[in-house]
């Protein structure tokens, strides 16, 4: 009987043993666990803050408003960019022309290329689109402009002041 | 003393007398009886021949001591037709003819010139006013006149390189309006700005060979594609320093 009631005892102490020392492993893994939750967060955090600053920095750097001088086709040439909306742009262009060219303008521009493309907006005989790439500065924009009529290209350059 | 007084006045008045007989008698033909004729021309420096003879005059001038009668007078011009008129002499008198020449002159264009700037070998900015013929700037012997012009842009008429052309702006726009060429002076220009509307009236041009030109320069062009150009209009005289164009 007294056999019966040490073996029950030394089973539960095994059992008490083993339980204690199963959850002094499990608060162990859990700080592991919380440790690497806190990581990942972190990492996350980061990264969304890397893509805002990104974004941030491309929005500011997108500011098109102001005025762009220089030539088209050879000829003096003020482009001013008066209101803009996102990505999307409005203004004018003045291309000193014998008759000189006066038109209403509206465009779009893609931070992730540099790419700027507008058109004119009144119709005329010599009305048409650009289509160009700003420089990395975003003092710059180059590229051609192509009649509608006859799809006869000029180069533009100017440069923001 | 009085008779030999009285006998020197007779004497003297006798002698006096005497005198004026002789002449009369010796030039029955007196200078009154002849006659003149005072020729002149609308453009000067004819030739005035009488008849058949050169009278080595040229217009204007006169043709003196004609007897009274019918003359045919011829002036010669060089470059132009010879022009006759027949003239009455009458004893005395000075008979006046003013002739007006035959006009010789060609009218050309429109003769197409492009501005300098931004155009290629296809559109030439020079005439040769002689032939109505457009060059390009580099042929310098040929060119009387350009169109010049900058990005600015800025555009003018311009004498050739080589030959020079000087010219004079007209009050009127009418090429056919008969007015006559202004003297070339030292006011003369040889370049004309041309505002970016063109020019209004015509230009009077006095060129290397003394031609005088009246020119219309019609602007056109001036867009993206089309470059600025005249269309140029004009009466060309062929006769040397002759400023009529009528």
């Amino acid at each position: 009987m007294q056999n019966k009631y040490s073996l029950t005892l030394v089973v539960l102490l095994f059992t008490l043993l083993f339980s204690a020392g199963c959850q002094k492993k499990q608060e162990q893994q859990q700080p592991q666990q919380k440790q690497a939750d806190t990581t990942a967060v972190k990492d996350t955090a980061k990264k969304a803050d890397t893509t805002t600053a990104k974004a941030a920095q491309q929005s500011q750097a997108a500011d098109l408003k102001g005025t762009w001088r220089g030539t088209f086709d050879q000829r003096p040439t003020t482009l001013k960019i008066t209101e803009q909306n996102g990505n999307d742009f409005k203004g004018n262009i003045t291309i000193n022309y014998r008759q000189v060219i006066n038109q209403q303008v509206n465009g779009t521009f893609d931070p992730a290329t540099k790419r700027l493309t507008m058109k004119d907006l009144l119709h005329s005989r010599f009305m048409g689109k650009y289509a160009g790439k700003v420089s990395d500065d975003m003092k710059k924009f180059s590229g051609t402009f192509t009649m509608t009529a006859d799809g006869s290209k000029f180069n533009f350059n100017l440069a923001k002041k | 003393m009085k008779k030999y007084f009285l006998f020197i006045i007779i004497l003297l008045t006798s002698v006096i007398f005497y005198s004026c007989g002789s002449d009369t008698s010796t030039n029955p033909e007196p200078a009154a009886q002849k006659g003149s004729i005072y020729v002149t021309s609308d453009l000067p420096g004819a030739q005035i021949w009488n008849g058949t003879t050169n009278t080595n005059k040229v217009t204007p001038d006169s043709i003196t001591g004609l007897d009274a009668g019918n003359y045919s007078i011829t002036l010669k011009f060089q470059g132009l037709r010879d022009t006759t008129i027949s003239a009455t002499v009458k004893a005395g008198e000075k008979t006046t003819l003013k002739v007006k020449l035959p006009l010789s002159v060609v009218t050309f264009g429109p003769v197409r010139i492009w501005e300098t700037f931004g155009t290629n070998a296809s559109q030439p900015s020079g005439l040769q006013l002689s032939t109505g013929t457009p060059y390009s700037t580099s042929v310098t012997d040929k060119v009387d006149l350009y169109f010049f012009s900058t990005s600015t842009p800025t555009y003018k008429i311009l004498t050739g390189t080589a030959r020079n052309t000087y010219f004079f702006v007209g009050s009127s726009a009418n090429l056919s309006d008969t007015v006559s060429a202004p003297l070339k002076t030292s006011s003369w220009k040889q370049e004309v700005p041309v505002p970016v509307t063109g020019l209004t009236n015509y230009i009077f041009a006095y060129d290397q060979d003394q031609h005088y030109s009246k020119i219309l320069f019609a602007i056109g062009g001036g867009n993206p594609g089309i470059p600025s150009y005249f269309d140029v209009t004009y009466i060309y005289n062929l006769v040397p320093n002759d400023r009529r164009f009528k």
